[in-house]
């Protein structure tokens, strides 16, 4: 596991070296004067943070925040504005901006959000982890074991459930202990809670 | 006897004249001769006027100088006549013998019968050498041994022939023919050759008589009545005085046979020139000097000769003669004889008349002159009066100002009266040091005319302007000029010049206010380029705290850190500079304004807002556009304005698709042309014009003196600002302002 990254981009040579300097003492940075080499140098699995000029000539904040989320990477972004419209504002956050800090900053304020975005990125990425891991266990149940995990949640018994699909109960009980397998539960319980976490719906 | 001596003595004499000359005419055309090829002796009759016989021997000899016989010289002798005695005859043997006896000649010429005989009778006296005779044809030639003879041409009825061509209707001949023994001897002759002519002519023979029966007979003739005067008088009357008297006294035109006779007041004939004869003569002798010995020789041709005088007193038409008659004594001969005075006579008429006629010309111009000059004096005074123009005059080496009368006038004096001082002391004195400068610098030639505009006061004291302009005269100490009275047109334009500065005034106090009102709206952009030199101050500050904090700090580090605080420090200045440049108040400053920079300057003051809009702006730089000459803040007022503008009609557009493009191209005739479009909301509206008119808004919030504001800006600068819609959305806002002059100049001259 890499090292968490604060990318910063600015136009502003002076405001992109101060940056660099002050976050140097407590982060990785890596600083870019513009947004193209930023775009390629990004990869989604990267750990970090983002923290982008709003005003940049050519490529606007807005813009590349679009392009950011296409590319599929969800490190948090922090706005560095020179005087935030609220318009501006609304749209960048709407687009899952995590923060805005106006210049000139509090040092203390920069720092600070900062470490909050990349502890957000943690959380956000084991949890992305976690999710990944169930919904590996749920593609590898077969189209019977999905239609059985679904009456299982909806607390039908297995009986129930080979009279809804036609089918032997012991055929059915096979079912149930494969996707409670599978699903690494050890309850209906747990299993109800893991269809909740990923939003599979019970079978009505 | 003594008779005889003094008679002997003459002879000796003419011989000693004559032999002299032609020896040294003989001399004179050999030159230094070699040998002497020939001698030849020529016998002349002594008694005749010499002229017919000296033309023949001109003949004679010009015809041996032909035959390039070196050395032929010319003997001459005269027989005379009038031998008195036959001794006379012998005493000459004698002394021809005694001169040329003895092979002394090689050749014998006679010329007159006379001659012949004497020679034929005395051969012995000139040592038998060849002789050469002329004979007239028809004339018996006597056996002459070892001699030759050249017969001249005896046509009478050629005469005849001329006469009957100018007297068409002549009907009467009478012939003279002389009492010479020749005439006699010619007479039958001469009657067989005219008697061709009998049956058209009644011809009669005056012969035998006295001269003055024959005068008096030829002085009345009949009418349609000609003479032919045939005689050759060679002895008794001399014939060339009788020809003379028969002219002048006969009634009627006579004709001749012999050439010498023309000239003598005879019409003419048919002759042979003597010359001819002469020339005859001398090749016959040296036919027989070659041992040829031919009996004759005929003289050839003949030729028809008039006199023109006779001509004329016969009232005998010209055109009648045959072709190539030779007229003599032409009337033609005035201006051969007298050409030279002629041309001078005529040169100098020619002249004079040029002289008159130059003289005429000027008197006249002059009197047109003066009348010109009298009417242009009248002119220039109606002028003068109409135009209110006085005339002064001013003496600069003895400082002496004239007033003439209609600029008394102007100043309100009577034409006589004068002030009692000086009049240039009437002069305001601020002016007058600037007058005497200007009047001395022209009259020294340092400028090419000389015009001011001065104070001068009037009769009553009131102060007036005068429009003077002069020019320096004859010498250039004296000035002389013009003056209007310009008072009124001064006030005019002070008055003009007043409203002038105070509309300015007012338009400079207002352009302030739209740059106020803009800095206000401004204040965020600003506030952004003030951040982000403070923004990075701050950091690097804070980091340059940490690394101090952490022990010993890298030196380098913290000196890079300070450099950039320093930087930024200063970038914040230059913001906070040009705001304060912006909301200067005051008059324009001009000067050298690159378009680019000044659109960079705009775009970076408006960034921040452009970025919360989500502009998009396209600045086309075009390559090569020249500078202008304008106030640089004013400019961007202009474009501040126009972007402003721009944004707001982008409001209502997607913020994913507002876009501003701003494009600065040349245009004809050195001018920049900066083009803001934006693809916004478009001019409502038919009248793009009325946007430039003040207070017209159409935003809630705005006092609609923006682009009346940038229209007076850009008036000032001598450009022009519209405004139209665009084909597809929005609208284009134009500017076009004059290229520095300095750089029109360097095209121009590159060009």
């Amino acid at each position: 596991m890499s090292e968490p990254t604060v990318f910063v981009v600015d136009d502003d040579p002076g405001v992109l070296r101060a940056i660099t300097r002050l976050l140097s003492f407590e982060f990785v940075v890596q600083p870019y004067d513009s947004p193209s080499p930023f775009l390629d140098a990004l990869r989604p699995d990267t750990p970090g943070c983002i923290l982008l000029d709003l005003a940049m000539p050519g490529v606007s904040g807005l813009d590349l925040q679009a392009r950011i989320v296409e590319a599929g990477c969800q490190q948090p972004i922090i706005f560095l504005s020179g005087h935030g419209s609220v318009r501006t504002s609304v749209q960048a956050m709407r687009a899952g901006a995590m923060d805005f800090i106006e210049k000139p900053w509090e040092n203390d304020t920069l720092i600070g959000t900062v470490r909050r975005a990349l502890e957000r990125d943690r959380e956000a990425r084991s949890r992305r982890d976690a999710t990944d891991s169930i919904s590996r266990r749920v593609a590898s149940l077969t189209p019977r074991e999905s239609e059985v995990f679904r009456h299982v949640i909806a607390g039908r018994l297995n009986k129930q459930i080979a009279a809804r699909l036609g089918t032997a109960e012991k055929t059915i009980k096979v079912h149930r202990a494969r996707v409670m397998h599978k699903m690494s539960v050890r309850s209906v319980a747990e299993l109800t809670r893991v269809a909740e976490f990923m939003g599979i719906r019970p079978e009505p | 006897m003594r008779n005889v001596e003094i008679e002997l003595e003459r002879i000796a004499n003419r011989i000693r004249m004559r032999e002299g000359f032609l020896a040294c005419l003989a001399l004179c055309s050999c030159g230094a001769a070699q040998a002497q090829d020939h001698e030849i002796l020529l016998l002349q009759p002594g008694k005749q006027d010499s002229a017919e016989y000296d033309a023949i021997e001109a003949g004679l000899r010009s015809e041996f100088a032909k035959a390039s016989i070196d050395g032929t010289r010319i003997f001459g002798e005269f027989v005379d006549l009038d031998f008195r005695q036959p001794r006379d005859r012998d005493i000459f043997a004698d002394y021809l013998r005694a001169k040329y006896g003895e092979a002394g000649i090689d050749a014998v010429v006679a010329l007159s019968h006379d001659s012949v005989s004497f020679v034929t009778e005395h051969r012995d006296a000139v040592g038998n050498v060849p002789l050469v005779y002329t004979a007239r044809a028809g004339f018996a030639v006597g056996a002459v041994p070892q001699s030759s003879a050249v017969v001249m041409p005896f046509a009478p009825s050629r005469t005849v022939e001329l006469a009957l061509l100018l007297q068409p209707d002549l009907a009467n001949l009478f012939v003279v023919s002389g009492a010479s023994t020749w005439d006699e001897a010619d007479l039958p002759a001469l009657r067989g050759a005219l008697s061709r002519y009998a049956d058209r002519l009644s011809i009669e023979y005056l012969t035998g008589m006295t001269p003055n029966d024959l005068l008096d007979h030829v002085a009345r003739l009949p009418s349609s009545s000609a003479v032919l005067y045939a005689s050759l008088g060679e002895t008794g009357t001399p014939s060339r005085e009788l020809a003379e008297q028969i002219s002048s006294r006969a009634n009627a035109p006579v004709y001749g046979i012999h050439d010498s006779d023309v000239g003598r007041g005879i019409v003419g004939g048919f002759m042979t020139k003597s010359e001819q004869v002469g020339a005859e003569l001398a090749r016959q002798t040296l036919r027989m000097l070659r041992d040829e010995y031919p009996a004759v020789a005929d003289v050839p041709g003949g030729s028809f000769v008039v006199d023109a005088r006779a001509l004329a007193r016969w009232g005998l038409d010209q055109t009648r003669l045959p072709p190539y008659t030779d007229i003599s004594f032409a009337p033609a001969s005035i201006w051969s004889l007298y050409q030279g005075w002629i041309i001078t006579l005529l040169v100098l008429v020619a002249v004079q008349f040029a002289l008159i006629v130059t003289l005429l010309i000027q008197s006249i111009s002059r009197r047109r002159d003066r009348l010109a000059l009298a009417e242009t004096a009248h002119r220039f005074r109606l002028a003068r009066v109409a135009g209110r123009v006085g005339i002064w005059q001013w003496d600069l080496e003895n400082d002496r100002l004239i007033v003439e009368p209609e600029l008394r006038e102007l100043l309100g004096y009577d034409t006589v009266e004068r002030p009692n001082e000086q009049w240039s002391s009437r002069i305001h004195e601020d002016d007058l040091p600037k007058l005497r400068r200007a009047a001395h610098d022209h009259a020294q030639g340092l400028t090419p005319s000389f015009e001011l505009q001065y104070r001068i006061l009037d009769r009553n004291g009131n102060v007036r302007w005068l429009l003077s302009r002069g020019q320096a005269m004859v010498a250039r100490n004296r000035l002389i000029g013009t003056a209007i009275d310009i008072t009124d047109r001064k006030r005019e334009e002070d008055e003009r010049a007043r409203t002038q500065a105070q509309l300015q005034e007012q338009q400079t106090e207002l352009a302030h206010l739209g740059r106020a009102a803009m800095a206000g709206a401004l204040s965020g952009a600003v506030a952004h380029e003030l951040n982000q030199p403070l923004s990075a101050m701050m950091s690097n500050a804070r980091a340059a705290l940490q690394f101090l904090a952490r022990g010993p700090a890298d030196r380098q580090e913290i000196k890079d850190i300070l450099t950039d605080i320093e930087s930024d420090g200063r970038r914040a200045g230059e913001v906070i500079g040009h705001l304060r440049s912006l909301l200067r108040r005051g008059e324009a400053q001009f000067g050298t304004v690159r378009l680019d920079v000044i659109i960079d300057q705009v775009l970076r003051l408006i960034h921040s807002d452009l970025v919360n809009l989500n502009v998009k702006v396209l600045h086309d730089r075009a390559i090569g556009i020249p500078p202008i000459s304008g106030d640089s803040v004013q400019l961007q007022q202009v474009l501040l304005n126009l972007l402003g503008n721009a944004c707001d009609a982008l409001k209502s557009v997607d913020p994913r698709d507002r876009r501003i493009s701003i494009a600065v191209s040349p245009c004809a005739s050195g001018r920049v042309r900066v083009s803001v479009a934006d693809n916004g909301c478009g001019l409502s509206g038919g009248n793009a014009e009325q946007l430039f008119k003040p207070f017209f808004t159409t935003k809630r919030s705005g006092l609609g003196l923006g682009l009346s504001i940038s229209r007076s800006i850009v008036n000032a600068h001598g450009g022009s600002i519209w405004a139209e819609n665009n084909r597809d959305a929005g609208a284009t806002f134009h500017v076009e302002l004059a290229v520095e002059t300095a750089t029109v100049a360097a095209a121009d001259r590159v060009a």
